[in-house]
């Protein structure tokens, strides 16, 4: 029970790591993909907060009614600090994503990675 | 904090994700992956990560969203699905073993939440403060801020910041030069598709 408890929230991650996966690989439409590569950063910002986690802790922010002297008061704050920036730069290199998306649908009128293929092909 | 909780939203979240990318509709897809970064949003919270979930919810589920929305529209009428793609059995297999690596992986993990596992110990393995006990212990301190994640964005950790703000003012560069239409790129781009045509 123990095992299970320190571990369940790493499989949901796996879970979600696989399903990100699958639209990057299988999926043809390159908006798919795109929506695969964001769930695929989202289980990896999962991640980083899920093993900041203490049991019986409180959330980073100062309380007097827990000493500072105890650090398994709070929760540990670094990993939530560096993910606040992962999201933000993810998002930002996502707009960079569709901002190709758009030029390579004026190019070859097609979003469909086969198609594409073949178009490249042909020019 | 809270497991019973925990697992309901994340069963939730991994409904919401799989949903958005089985599903056919390519807008149908953008609010799915909507209601997936908020479900995250409110896992991060129940995990104690409230700045991270504040975050989740203003950037991650509405700027996403608004972006895919748009892309979809710039791009005409999205073309229906065609499935079937190319090394089927390859792929399956890269999938298959990614997946049994990353479970064989987590098993190897420490228990999640135990104050005395090496990202929360104190002295760290190399025998130093840990960075996290430090910042804990000092950041009212130093700062006179109450929010500790604040305390290190800003002050402790604040060419990393910088760094993330150069990030994404080359992105909106590049959104930008990428996106922009000269006269003489519209003329490229009329002959073009005449040729295109005939």
């Amino acid at each position: 029970m123990a095992f299970f408890l320190g571990h369940y929230a790493y499989w949901f991650i796996i879970a979600l790591l696989l399903i990100g996966f699958y639209a990057i690989i299988f999926k043809r439409n390159l908006v798919k993909q795109i929506i695969g590569l964001s769930i695929f950063q989202t289980s990896i910002i999962l991640f980083w907060v899920a093993s900041a986690v203490k049991w019986n802790a409180t959330v980073p922010i100062y309380d007097p009614a827990f000493p500072l002297e105890e650090t398994a008061n709070y929760i540990n704050p670094l990993p939530h600090t560096l993910m606040l920036t992962a999201i933000v730069v993810g998002v930002a290199t996502l707009g960079v994503a569709f901002a190709l998306l758009i030029t390579i649908y004026k190019h070859y009128k097609t979003l469909d990675e086969e198609e594409l293929i073949k178009e490249m092909k042909r020019w | 904090m809270h497991w019973e909780l925990e697992i309901t939203l994340l069963i939730f979240g991994v409904t919401a994700a799989w949903l958005s990318i089985a599903t056919r509709s390519l807008l149908t897809s953008a609010v799915t992956l909507t209601v997936f970064s908020f479900l995250m949003a409110l896992s991060f919270v129940t995990m104690g990560a409230i700045d991270v979930g504040f975050t989740e919810a203003v950037v991650g589920a509405g700027v996403t969203g608004i972006f895919i929305i748009i892309a979809i529209f710039k791009t005409a009428r999205p073309s229906p699905e065609t499935s079937g793609s190319r090394f089927r059995v390859a792929k399956l297999a890269v999938l298959f073993l990614f997946g049994a690596l990353l479970i064989y992986g987590s098993t190897g993990l420490p228990n999640r939440g135990n104050a005395n596992t090496p990202l929360n110990h104190d002295p760290s393995a190399a025998g130093t403060v840990n960075a996290a006990s430090y910042y804990i212990q000092n950041a009212y301190e130093d700062a006179a801020t109450p929010n500790m994640v604040t305390v290190i964005l800003a002050d402790y950790r604040g060419y990393d910041t910088l760094g993330e703000e150069i990030v994404i003012l080359a992105a909106g560069l590049i959104c930008f030069l990428v996106l922009r239409t000269t006269r003489e790129r519209r003329e490229r781009e009329r002959r073009k598709s005449d040729r295109f045509n005939r």
